[in-house]
This record gives structure tokens, C-alpha cells and sequence, in this order.
């Protein structure tokens, strides 16, 4: 979408969120009156949300103009609470951002039911292809994919919807500024959902990144979402604020259950045992979220259901093994298991385990990350 | 009265003969030292006036000049008390000069007349050639390490009596033998089969190792058996590795050669002169010299100042470190094989997937600490995981130290036959000469080659890893798939700190 340049109004409301405070005062000073005329009031101290005077420190000459040039810099567009651009799904909300800073298409948060998908940065692989799934069905269902842009399961499942070519593009919600990521890998992703969803934030660009502001950030995805959905997350990991936040609003939770023990999934499992939705993969979150919201939702084939049992009668996988190969791939589980426990448990060589190591990563079989090994799915049983 | 004495000083580890001089003539009575002294020098003159007194020997109540040639040089420390005492009582006529002249003196002197031990003996004897020389005798079993006709001597009262044919000179001291070393051994180790098998193949062939864990994974454990492991110094190191060590001021065990290779293991806060050596006046060897032909291990690698680490570079490419300083010149060997062990992450916990509680940042932090040139000079790089209950307490005992042994020695023995101390030393020709690759081999290097996961030096060093593993196994010239694939999943602990890049 393109933008056009901003108004008096939206360069003033920019300046506003500029002056870093947080959503609650930002609303109080923006009650009731138009973004310039709180400018100006803050500015002569006269604001009635501001008895003690206090923004005539914060309001210089110049920064409405500032602001301007900095949301224009970065593509930027100003959305104000109260305004008929402003999406409806977020007015509605009890602690609604006074000011959006909007990047993409809002329209796609009228395509459809919306799931939030959200989880630790420190992720299994497992986890990582969870997450990437679940992205990946919701987009093709018609649903919309909500997540951070943190690395991990974010941003896996972000991609997931992206790659899909599903109808709906995803939605992230930063809890940075839109020029605040610094990760290479964070900002290209950022310009792909930009493209082809949307990219909401709550900080005027050029604002200072500040921890607080990624555990209020979450307070918006819970609101955005019918469901959210945590994929995987430690005990008291960043994830269990967007899950509180959407029970705070009534949102229902499904988590991904893990191996008990595994501490990427402690906090997914307390879910599940307090009570949340269990889904597997994409097509329990499609499923679940046409039970809840009554869309009509067509949900993918698993992909691992009844059409790999006939495919291994026909052609068993790890057909041309070698018996070492075999053997590694026996002794392998869903869960990694570090190099030294694959050589204990075969009674292999190291030698001969790497070489097998390889030859069942080659043929999709088994894959590993600095050390760990696990078995994929589809290799089971081996032949 | 002239008259000259030999003596030597310090120069990094090297020692250097210089001619002490003294002239005694008639003026104010005085005591000057020139021919650039150092602070330690100059303070010479006190200890050598105090000491010929408290011996009961007259000082000359006249004009004392020493000079010390070569008089560009700069001399430090304070073994040229002896050889000015001696210069004094020869040019005041109580010494026959022909009894003084064929002898170099080397010692401090402590103001009642007796003769204290100073460092760098070995090197300093050494450099006097045939020249006999006499050492403060707690010095005499080192001295006589290089040079069997050196002497010993006590106080300058019987050093006097000896030379003049008077007194015996004193007998070396019997150094006492200390407690019998004893070396970890690998069958204390449970589970850890890469970890085992990586010490083993850094042991044979001498590559530089990286240990990356969480806390309690045995890093210090396994690093710490592997100087046992190595085979004993051959004659020549033997002899530069007690050279730095005398000139250290480092104690040698037993007062004998050194035979097993140094393994050093300084602390986190080290600086970087500590580490490479220099300092201000006199050039110290550091820590890296120290571990010269030995194993230098970092522990808490990531917690080294990143400049400290990077001075590191040069000397692991070159085996020697060149201390420039304005007023001198010192090049120190340092041949050492590195061993580091670090945490993969500020928790400990990023190597097994999905435990690492860090932050972005702070991962991003840890990992810029340790330079990529850094990590790329690492042969082999393991992470190593928590050992389980069960290894722990009901597993089997590991193999023995001793069987180890036995392999290093034999693979090290294949090394030589090279032309080579150790395998890390071949280059890119012999390798291609004594390490031709199977077919298969081959393809499986190239495959990771075009995919970019290994880099051309990085190429070389899996090669000659690979070329250790076949010697560890007993096989063939010919290096096989399953050496270059275990030599390979012997570096995947770079994987555990590159999850960022």
C-alpha cells in the first residue's frame, strides 16, 4: 500500500508516541481532543492530562517535524485510535494503542479469523518445523497468522504463512520501533510481511527499544486474535505474557505438547495441564479455530496421516541402507540426542556413525544441528 | 687498578656475555655504574659495597668506577653483583687478576656477604661457551644442566678460599625429589565418547582443540589428561623448554631437564603481556612461551579480553612471539598447542536445542567475544554434553590412559616418519602427498566445500584431523570416508556458537 503524506494531525499524533511513554498516559493526553491541539497544550503546560506541567520539558520546537520526516524515512503510515482507518478489532479492545505506526495492507485484518502463534526464542528444530507448519496451514485455510518478530517460533511460524501462498498474509506486531530491529535476518523478514501483510507498531520510528515494551507489545496480539496458539515456551518465558494477557480478554489458549522433561516445552505442558487446547500441527489449530470462531475453514491433510503408511508399503523409507545406517537410525528419537549417546547406544565407531549420520541426513531421514541428532518423522520404521 | 671480569645478563630467554670492568684510582671516594644499568643494576652498588664489608674485607677508600660492556646494551636484574665484587677485590689487589680472568661470575649478593640464587641460569651459562662459570650453588644443578664445569658458591668469603685453592668449592645441594606426579586418567571419565576421541586425536596430532559445554560437562575434566597423553619432550625441546623456564624464574622439578611437556593453564583475568610475554625493562617470557612445545588451556575462553585472545594469532601461525619494545628486541618461542573450553552460550545451556535462556543480545555479545580468525585456527572443536545418571554412576569405567598412550605414540612415531613433530604441521603439499584422499572422501569434502559449510582453510584442517584419525586407527596411507566424516563431527562445537550467525 502506498502512502501518502502524512497530515498535520497524524504528524502531531507521530510526535506524540514519539515523547516515549507508555499506552495508558499516551491515551489519557489523546482523550477527547485531536492529536495537535494536545501537542500544543502539552506544550504551554495547560493540558488537563498533564496538571503538573511536565511536557514542556518534553515538546522542542521541531519535532512534529522531526517525526514526519522519520515515519516518512521509514515507509511509515500514522493510524490514530478514533480515526476510520483505525482496525476495529483492536478499538474494541479495554487498552487499545493510541497511536499505530502501519506498515502493509490493515485490510488484512478483515480476511479472517486470526490465530496468534507465539513461543520461545530458544526453540528445538522440532519446534522450529512445528511452528512453520502450523504458519503454513493456517495461511492456507484463509486464516491469519499473528505473531513478534522475535527469532524462533515467531518468527518461524511468520515464514511458515509467507511461504505458503496461502490467501492470508501473516501479521507481526514488533515490540521494536519500525526501524529498531538490528538483525539482518529480522529486518528481511520484516520487508516480506510488510509486502505482503502487515507490520504494526506502537513506537514512533527512531523511538529507543526498551525491554518493557516487547511484555506490552503482547497485549496486542492477544487482542488481534480469536486464538492464540504457543507452539513452545519455557516455565515463565515471554510467551506466558501474551497468554495472560489473552485470558485477561477471553481468548481461548492451545498449546503444543512437548517431551515431559524437555525444558523448551515446561511451559507448554503447565498450559495443557491448566487446562488450555491441545493441538499437534496445523491441521488441529485449523480445526479448533473453526470450532471457536464458526468460520468456515477448510482444514489441510496431515501430512503424516494414512498416505506415508501406504507410501512405505510400496516403498519402505532407508530401503538401501546400509546396516550401520540402520542401526543409527534405530537408535535415534524424535528428541535430539548429542553424538557421544548415538555412539554409546549403536556400539559404532565414530567414524562409521558420522558416515551413517550423513547418509540418513542425505535422504531426509534423520537431521542434526551442531552435535544433535533426531530422527524425522517419515523414517519411521526404518526398513 | 683495571680489572675485568666476565658475567652475563638476561635477554628474554637468552643470555648475553658482558665484560664487568672495574677501575679503582685515587679522588673522592665514590662508586659509580655505567654502561646502561638498570634500576636493579644501579642498586648493585649498595648490596656489593654492604657485602665486601660484612665479609670482613677492606672497600677501597677511593674512586670506584664500573663500566659494563658492551655498554650499549641494556642490563637488567641483579646477577652482576657477583662478577663487580669480584672486579673489585681483583683491581684492589686481593684477588690475582690471572686467578679471576678465565672465570664468568654470576649471582646476587645479599649485604652479609652471601651469594643468592638469580633466574635464567640456564640460558646465561649457556650463552658463556666454553668459558667456566660460577653460579650461586642453589643456581649449580641448573648450571650444570648446560655446562658440567660450572661451580658453585655460597658466600663471597668461601668463594674467595676456593679460588684462591683455599677452600673446597661447595657440592650442589641434593635437590629434593618432589611427590611423583600423578596424572588424571581417561578411565575416570564416563560416557564422553567424541569428547574422549578428540582429546585422543589433539593428543596424536597435535591440533588445537576447542571443549564447548555446559557447566559440568567435564571440559576441565577431559583437558586436564591430556598433557599424560603426550609423549615425553625430545632432547631439544627439552632443553628450550628449561631454558624459559629458568628464565622465568620458574622452578624446575627436581632440579632436572624438563621431559614432559608444559601445560599451562592461566587464569580468565590475564593480561595480554602476561599471556604473550615483554613487560617493562627486562622482556618476561608469558604464559604462551611458557607452554612452549607444551599445551596452553584456556578455561572460560569466552571470559579472556577479546585483545588478549587476539594477541594470540600471530604466534599460534608463526610458533614464535617477536616482543617489540622502544628500547628492545626479544623473540620468545612459543610452539604451544591450544586447548579452550567455554560455555556455548551465558546461561551454559544453548547446546542442546530448546535449553538456552539467553536473550538475543546477550548471545550476539558472547559470541562476538571470541573473533572469527580465532575460531578458525581451533582443528577440532567438540561439544560436549552432560554425561547422564547412569554413565555416572553405574557406566562402565573408560578405556585407561595407558592404552592411549600407547596409540598417540605410534601415530606420533607415522607423524615423524613425515618429516614432522605432528600432524598438525603438515602442509598443503604433504598432505596431498601423505594423505590422498579415497574417492569417496573426496566427494564427501567437496559436497561441503560448494555448500559453503567448509571454508579452504578450513578444508586443510579437517584434512590433516582426518590424516591423525587413520594414523590413530592403524590404517593405510589412504584416508578414508569414515576419517574425513569423523573428523568432520569432530568440529560440529563451532555449530553451537555460530546459531547466531
Amino acid at each position: 500500500m502506498t502512502t501518502g503524506p502524512l497530515d498535520d494531525q497524524q504528524c502531531h499524533a507521530a510526535a506524540l508516541a514519539g515523547l516515549d511513554m507508555g499506552p495508558a498516559r499516551l491515551r489519557r493526553l489523546l482523550a477527547g481532543t485531536t492529536p495537535r491541539a494536545a501537542w500544543e497544550a502539552l506544550a504551554t503546560g495547560s493540558h488537563p492530562a498533564d496538571p503538573e506541567g511536565r511536557g514542556v520539558q518534553l515538546v522542542r520546537p521541531g519535532m512534529v517535524e522531526e517525526a514526519a520526516e522519520r515515519c516518512r524515512a521509514a515507509g511509515v503510515d500514522v493510524v490514530v485510535l478514533g480515526s476510520p482507518a483505525y482496525p476495529p478489532c483492536l478499538a474494541g479492545d479495554d487498552d487499545p494503542p493510541a497511536v499505530l505506526f502501519v506498515r502493509g495492507r490493515l485490510t488484512v485484518l478483515d480476511d479472517g479469523p486470526r490465530v496468534a502463534v507465539v513461543g520461545t526464542r530458544s526453540a528445538t528444530e522440532a519446534g522450529l518445523e512445528t511452528a512453520r507448519a502450523i504458519g503454513s496451514a493456517v495461511a492456507l485455510a484463509g486464516a491469519t497468522v499473528v505473531s513478534g518478530l522475535a527469532t524462533g517460533i515467531d518468527s518461524s511460524a511468520l515464514d511458515g504463512s509467507l511461504e505458503s501462498g496461502g490467501p492470508a498474509g501473516p501479521v507481526a506486531v514488533l515490540g521494536t520501533a519500525h526501524d529498531g530491529s538490528a538483525q539482518p535476518a529480522q529486518r528481511r523478514l520484516q520487508e516480506a510481511i510488510a509486502e505482503a501483510g502487515l507490520v504494526l507498531s506502537e513506537q514512533a520510528p527512531g523511538s529507543r527499544g526498551a525491554r518493557w515494551r516487547f511484555a506490552v507489545r503482547n497485549r496486542i496480539m492477544a487482542a488481534l486474535a480469536q486464538l492464540v496458539v504457543v507452539v513452545e515456551c519455557h516455565v515463565e518465558g515471554g510467551a506466558l505474557h501474551t497468554v495472560r494477557a489473552a485470558e485477561r480478554r477471553g481468548v481461548p489458549v492451545a498449546a503444543v505438547p512437548g517431551a515431559v522433561g524437555r525444558a523448551a516445552s515446561a511451559g507448554t505442558n503447565e498450559l495443557l495441564v491448566g487446562g488450555a487446547h491441545c493441538v499437534r500441527d496445523g491441521t488441529d489449530v485449523v480445526a479448533l479455530l473453526a470450532r471457536l470462531t464458526g468460520a468456515r475453514l477448510v482444514p489441510p491433510d496431515r501430512p503424516d496421516a494414512a498416505a506415508p503408511r501406504r507410501r512405505t508399503a510400496e516403498r519402505r523409507p532407508g530401503a538401501g541402507l546400509d546396516p550401520v545406517a540402520v542401526r543409527v537410525l534405530q537408535s535415534l528419537d524424535a528428541e535430539p540426542l548429542d553424538l557421544s549417546c548415538i555412539v554409546e547406544r549403536t556400539g559404532e565407531p565414530l567414524g562409521a556413525v558420522a558416515v551413517a549420520l550423513e547418509q540418513l541426513a542425505d535422504q531426509g531421514l534423520a537431521r542434526g544441528r551442531a552435535g544433535w541428532w533426531r530422527r524425522v518423522a517419515a523414517g519411521w520404521p526404518p526398513g | 687498578m683495571l680489572a675485568t671480569v666476565r658475567s652475563t645478563t638476561l635477554n628474554g630467554i637468552d643470555g648475553r656475555p658482558v665484560e664487568v670492568e672495574v677501575h679503582v684510582a685515587p679522588g673522592l671516594p665514590a662508586f659509580t655504574v655505567v654502561g646502561l644499568p638498570d634500576a636493579a643494576v644501579r642498586e648493585s652498588r649498595d648490596r656489593v659495597r654492604a657485602a665486601v664489608l660484612s665479609s670482613g674485607l677492606p672497600w677501597p677508600t677511593k674512586r670506584v668506577t664500573v663500566n659494563l660492556a658492551p655498554s650499549g646494551v641494556r642490563k637488567t636484574g641483579a646477577g652482576l653483583d657477583l662478577a663487580m665484587a669480584i672486579g673489585v677485590l681483583a683491581a684492589t689487589g686481593r684477588l690475582l687478576p690471572e686467578d679471576v680472568e678465565q672465570i664468568a661470575f654470576i649471582g646476587e649478593l645479599g649485604l652479609d656477604g652471601s651469594i643468592r640464587a638469580v633466574p635464567g641460569i640456564v640460558p646465561m651459562v649457556g650463552s658463556l661457551g666454553a668459558t667456566p662459570a660460577v653460579v650461586p650453588v642453589d643456581c649449580l644443578a641448573e648450571a650444570r644442566l648446560v655446562a658440567p664445569s660450572a661451580r658453585g658458591a655460597r658466600t663471597l668469603l668461601e668463594l674467595l678460599a676456593a679460588l684462591q685453592g683455599t677452600g673446597p668449592w661447595p657440592d650442589a645441594p641434593r635437590a629434593p625429589a618432589g611427590p611423583p606426579v600423578a596424572w588424571p586418567d581417561m578411565s575416570d571419565v564416563r560416557g564422553q565418547r567424541v569428547g574422549r576421541t578428540a582429546l585422543e586425536v589433539a593428543a596424536a596430532g597435535g591440533h588445537h582443540l576447542l571443549l564447548v559445554g555446559p557447566p559440568g560437562s567435564g571440559k576441565t575434566m577431559l583437558a586436564s589428561r591430556l598433557p599424560a597423553l603426550l609423549p615425553p619432550l625430545d632432547p631439544v625441546d627439552a632443553l628450550e623448554v628449561t631454558r624459559i623456564y629458568s628464565a622465568a624464574g620458574v622452578p624446575l622439578a627436581g632440579g632436572a631437564l624438563a621431559d614432559r611437556p608444559p601445560f599451562r593453564a592461566p587464569h580468565h583475568g590475564a593480561t595480554d603481556v602476561a599471556l604473550v610475554g615483554g613487560g617493562s625493562g627486562v622482556s618476561r617470557p608469558g604464559e604462551i612461551s611458557l607452554a612452549h612445545a607444551g599445551v596452553l588451556f584456556l578455561d572460560e575462553l569466552a571470559e579472556f579480553a577479546a585483545p588478549v585472545l587476539d594477541a594470540l594469532r600471530q604466534p599460534l601461525e608463526e610458533g614464535v612471539v617477536r616482543v617489540r619494545r622502544a628500547r628492545s628486541a626479544v623473540d620468545l618461542p612459543a610452539r604451544f598447542q591450544l586447548v579452550g573450553a567455554m560455555n556455548p552460550c551465558p546461561c551454559g545451556e544453548g547446546s542442546q536445542p530448546g535449553d538456552c535462556r539467553c536473550s538475543d543480545a546477550a548471545r550476539a555479545r558472547y559470541e562476538r567475544r571470541l573473533s572469527g580468525p580465532l575460531l578458525d585456527r581451533f582443528d577440532l572443536a567438540v561439544a560436549l554434553a552432560r554425561p547422564t545418571v547412569s554413565e555416572l554412576l553405574g557406566g562402565a569405567p573408560g578405556e585407561s590412559s595407558a592404552a592411549v598412550i600407547a596409540r598417540v605414540r605410534d601415530a606420533r612415531a607415522m607423524a615423524a616418519a613425515r618429516g614432522v613433530r605432528c600432524n598438525a604441521e603438515l602442509t598443503p603439499v604433504q598432505l596431498g602427498r601423505h594423505a590422498p584422499l579415497s574417492d569417496q572422501a573426496a566427494e564427501m569434502l567437496e559436497r561441503r566445500l560448494a555448500s559453503g559449510a567448509l571454508s579452504a582453510r578450513g578444508l586443510h584442517r579437517v584434512w590433516r584431523v582426518a590424516r591423525t584419525i587413520a594414523d590413530l586407527g592403524g590404517a593405510g596411507p589412504l584416508v578414508t570416508e569414515e576419517r574425513v566424516a569423523e573428523a568432520l563431527s569432530l568440529r560440529v562445537g563451532r555449530e553451537c556458537l555460530l546459531v547466531g550467525r
